[in-house]
Parts: structure tokens; C-alpha cells; sequence
């Protein structure tokens, strides 16, 4: 027992060492990745945008009816009962208000992220760490072709972008399906206070969410390249690195998070 | 292109990965423009670590190399990732991408450099590959996996030539391709050194059939590099290797 107190501050400073450490790899990671990849945008080859709009289709726009599904769920679920609970309690501004905050500040980009891990950050895992691991990512090296610029980058991109569009797609659904749902499940005067949530969305508010998603979005298309080129001989690595890469993204969302929380209080 | 034009490979004393250091004086060999440079030998990993040292793919254990009179120990990433389009490497663990077809993979690495347009490109890829061998156009649309060996290998030399590279770094197996595919393939390389200035340094399992055209036959056997001038100073060397390996392929 004297033993484990005694060793705990010092697991405790490994793993925040540890932590800060693979915090600065990553980061160092993408902006290595960013820099290349806007040093050959500027000299305006097409191919970039390519490879970008390519990964945008599939992040983005190939998880809309994924989204769009658990959007309607979730605003069956939550914000249904929500809407009942509050309008119990309060007012349809202070509804609104806390409606705003709970699914769009925090269950919006959060629910997103997680949707964005799952399904794409686990696939650039496997399909980069596929192709380190069979040597294909050395055989274009080879002919000069960078790596950042072609693979990395825009795969980070697209996920800045693609958790943004996300994460307003889910909110917006998952709070107009609310009102919807207790509209016709409940009472017919709850279509109107729909019209009452433009109030509650200020341009602050707006920030937040726009700078949370796109930091969310830089956080996972990072981890998921970050790991995907860590593996290095044998096939059970990708699992590995997969399954790495898809924990430390929700530590880094969830913390980032937690400061936004009390960046906002 | 002359004999003294500068080197496109100068190396010093060069000794390529993994091997003894302080039992060999190391490889010092200029390569310059159309120079022809065959590797021979019964010893794989070598020769393979030969070609790549000289390429500056793998480090070596200790000397000097310079390409086009750079020296490599104090080039940065960049300056490499510039070089690789100037010196390229093809061998048979030359992988294509294996989530787009053939003929992708061959335009690739040229439409990222923004060589040309993307049908001159595809033009002068159909050329090269009937020039290789390359006969069968049905597999250009398929997956590598739907390939054959020797269709992989000459898909990624394609690939690695329309870049249009000054030095061809060539690690090929002898028995990949037929008898007919493998004169093409010399045919083509060898007038490509005549009318591009290409040099080609080609390290290949059998009797390179690069011999009659060599400027250097490097011979090598268990860590130890012999430079001959021509294959008729190959065939009169009187080292114990030499002869056993040249034995060995007359048996074949």
C-alpha cells in the first residue's frame, strides 16, 4: 500500500510526460504536413485540390446519411425530453438558451467527433498504415513525391472541414428534429418556439462552435495520419496503431472540451 | 554527352549498410552522363545495398557521395525530395500504390510534378510500355494485384522513366521477364542512354545483359567490390570469385 502511494506522483508526471510529449509530435507532425502542403498549394498544382476534394467526398458527404440518421435519434432522445423538461421549468427563450448550449456547444461537436473517429479516423489509420506497411508510401518518396503535401495534408483538411460541415448538420437536425418530434408527439405550440432559437445563437456562440469543430477536426485528421505512418514491419500494427489513434483522439477531444468549457464560463 | 562531363554520382570510398568497414577500402567511382555502370555477382543484399547506397536511397557505413556535385551528407529532406526526380530507383521491391490501377500508378508520380498534360502523358506512357514489353493493354486498367510480376515491374519502370530522370538506378532480376521482354528492355534503355545522356547503373542476378555496353563492371562477393572497364577485363580476372561466379553462368 506505502509502496503504490508512493509510486502513484510519479505514474501521475509519466503519463502528463507523456502526454506533453506526444502532444508536441503531433503538432510539430501537422505543421510540418500544413507547411508543405500550402508551400506546393501556392505554386498551384491541381492535383492537391484533387486529392483533397477526393477525401472530402469520402469523409464528408459519404457519412451524410450516417449523420443524418443519428442526428434524428438523438434529437428524438435528448432533445425531445429536453424541450418537455424545460418548457416545464421556464420560458421558451430560456428553452432555447439551454438547447443552444447543451446540443449545440457541447453534444454537437462532441456526438460529430466521435462519428468523424470512428469512421474516418480509422480508416486513414488503416489505409495509410496499409500502405507503409507494403512499401508503397517508400515507392513514391522515391519518384520525389511528398508525403505531407500528397497524403497527409489534405486527408487533415478535409477532416478540419468535413467535422465543421458535420457538426452543423447534426446540430441543426438534432434540435429542429426536437421540436418536430414534441410538436407532433406533445403539443402543436411547440412548431413556434422553434422560431425562438435564432435568438439564442449569438455571433459569439457562433465563434466557439465554428473554432471548437475546426480545431476537433484538426486533432483527428493529425492522430489518424500521425498513426497511420507509425507503422513500420508487421500487419498486426495497423490494428494497433489504429486502435491508438482512435483512444488518444477522444483524450485530445474530450480535453479540448473540458478547456473550452472553462474558456466559456 | 562526352566522357568528361561532370559526374551525375561521385562516390569516395563509399561502403554501403552493413558492411565491414575496416576489412574493404570502399567504392570510388565517378558516373557521369550515358555511363553505363552493371553490378554483378552472387550476392543479393549486396549488390542491392550497392545500388542503393550509390543512389543515396540507404546510408552507407562510411565515405562520400555526391550527386551532381552535391554532397549528400549535407543535403536537407527537401533537396532530396528534389534529387529523386533526377536519380530514381526501380527494383523488384518497388511497390505501386495498390488502390489504384496500373496505368494511374504510372501517371502519378509525373502528373505531381506537373511534367505535361495528362494526355501527352498517357501518350508517352503507352509508348514507353509497348517499347518494355509492356503487351497487354487490358491489364493498364487493372488493380497490381491483378498483375503479374513482370507487369508490375515494368509498370513501375515506366513510371520511375517518364519522370525523365538524368540516372536510372535499375535493380533487375534476370529471370522476371521473358526472353523477348528482356531484349526490349535493354534495346530501350540502352538507346535511351545514347539519346537522352541517361546513365544507368544496373545491378542484375544472372549475366547482366548490360556486359558489351558496361563502362564499369562492378563485381560483388561477400563485402568485397572488384571495378573491371569492360566485360573482356571481367572475363580475364584471375580473382577466385569472378571466375567461380562466371563458371556458374556458363553452367545456366
Amino acid at each position: 500500500m506505502t509502496a503504490w502511494l508512493i509510486n502513484l506522483p510519479g505514474w501521475i508526471g509519466a503519463f502528463v510526460l507523456y502526454r506533453l510529449s506526444y502532444t508536441a509530435d503531433l503538432s510539430i507532425f501537422a505543421l510540418l504536413a500544413m507547411r508543405d502542403w500550402v508551400l506546393r498549394l501556392v505554386r498551384r498544382r491541381r492535383d492537391s485540390l484533387r486529392t483533397l476534394t477526393t477525401q472530402m467526398i469520402f469523409t464528408g458527404i459519404d457519412a451524410l446519411p450516417t449523420v443524418l440518421f443519428l442526428a434524428l435519434a438523438t434529437g428524438f432522445i435528448f432533445t425531445f425530453r429536453l424541450i418537455l423538461l424545460m418548457g416545464a421549468v421556464g420560458t421558451p427563450t430560456d428553452m432555447a438558451n439551454a438547447l443552444v448550449w447543451i446540443i449545440g456547444m457541447l453534444l454537437g461537436p462532441m456526438i460529430s467527433a466521435i462519428i468523424l473517429i470512428s469512421r474516418t479516423g480509422s480508416a486513414i489509420v488503416v489505409d495509410i498504415g496499409n500502405m507503409k506497411l507494403h512499401r508503397e508510401i517508400e515507392g513514391l518518396e522515391l519518384l520525389g513525391i511528398n508525403i505531407n503535401d500528397y497524403l497527409v495534408a489534405p486527408r487533415i483538411v478535409a477532416c478540419v472541414l468535413s467535422q465543421l460541415a458535420i457538426a452543423v448538420l447534426f446540430t441543426l437536425v438534432t434540435l429542429v428534429s426536437g421540436f418536430v418530434f414534441s410538436g407532433l408527439l406533445v403539443s402543436v405550440t411547440y412548431f413556434d418556439d422553434v422560431l425562438v432559437l435564432h435568438k439564442a445563437i449569438t455571433p459569439a456562440i457562433v465563434f466557439i462552435f465554428v473554432v471548437k469543430n475546426l480545431i476537433f477536426g484538426y486533432i483527428i485528421g493529425t492522430t489518424a495520419c500521425f498513426h497511420g505512418l507509425s507503422v513500420k514491419h508487421l500487419p498486426n500494427e495497423v490494428p494497433q496503431q489504429t486502435q491508438r489513434a482512435i483512444v488518444n483522439s477522444l483524450i485530445h477531444v474530450f480535453m479540448l472540451d473540458g478547456i473550452f468549457a472553462l474558456i466559456v464560463l | 554527352m562526352t566522357q568528361r562531363a561532370a559526374p551525375s554520382i561521385s562516390a569516395e570510398r563509399l561502403v554501403p549498410l552493413e558492411w565491414h568497414a575496416d576489412s574493404m577500402t570502399g567504392l570510388t567511382l565517378d558516373i557521369r552522363p550515358s555511363n553505363v555502370v552493371s553490378i554483378i555477382g552472387p550476392d543479393y543484399d549486396g549488390k542491392l545495398a550497392l545500388l542503393k547506397a550509390l543512389g543515396g536511397i540507404q546510408g552507407a557505413e562510411s565515405g562520400r557521395l555526391a550527386l551532381f556535385g552535391h554532397d549528400g551528407a549535407q543535403m536537407t529532406a527537401d533537396d532530396w525530395q528534389q534529387m529523386r526526380t533526377r536519380i530514381t530507383y526501380v527494383g523488384s521491391d518497388t511497390a505501386l500504390l495498390s488502390v489504384v490501377n496500373a496505368i494511374q500508378n504510372i501517371l502519378l508520380p509525373a502528373q505531381y510534378h506537373g511534367l505535361d498534360s495528362a494526355d501527352a502523358l498517357l501518350n508517352k506512357a503507352r509508348n514507353m510500355l509497348a517499347m518494355v514489353g509492356f503487351s497487354n493493354e487490358e491489364a493498364l486498367s487493372q488493380l497490381p494485384a491483378m498483375l503479374t510480376p513482370a507487369q508490375r515491374f515494368q509498370a513501375a519502370l515506366v513510371r520511375a522513366l517518364l519522370l525523365g530522370p538524368q540516372v536510372l538506378l535499375l535493380y533487375y532480376p534476370a529471370f522476371l521477364l521473358d526472353e523477348g521482354a528482356t531484349a526490349a528492355l535493354k534495346s530501350y534503355l540502352l538507346d535511351r542512354v545514347e539519346s537522352t545522356g541517361m546513365a544507368l547503373v544496373v545491378a542484375t542476378q544472372g549475366r547482366c545483359y548490360t556486359e558489351s555496353r558496361s563502362n564499369f563492371i562492378l563485381f560483388v562477393s561477400q563485402g568485397n567490390i572488384h571495378t573491371y572497364e569492360n566485360a573482356t577485363s571481367l572475363r580475364a580476372s584471375v580473382e577466385p570469385d569472378v571466375r567461380r561466379f562466371l563458371a556458374t553462368l556458363e553452367d545456366t
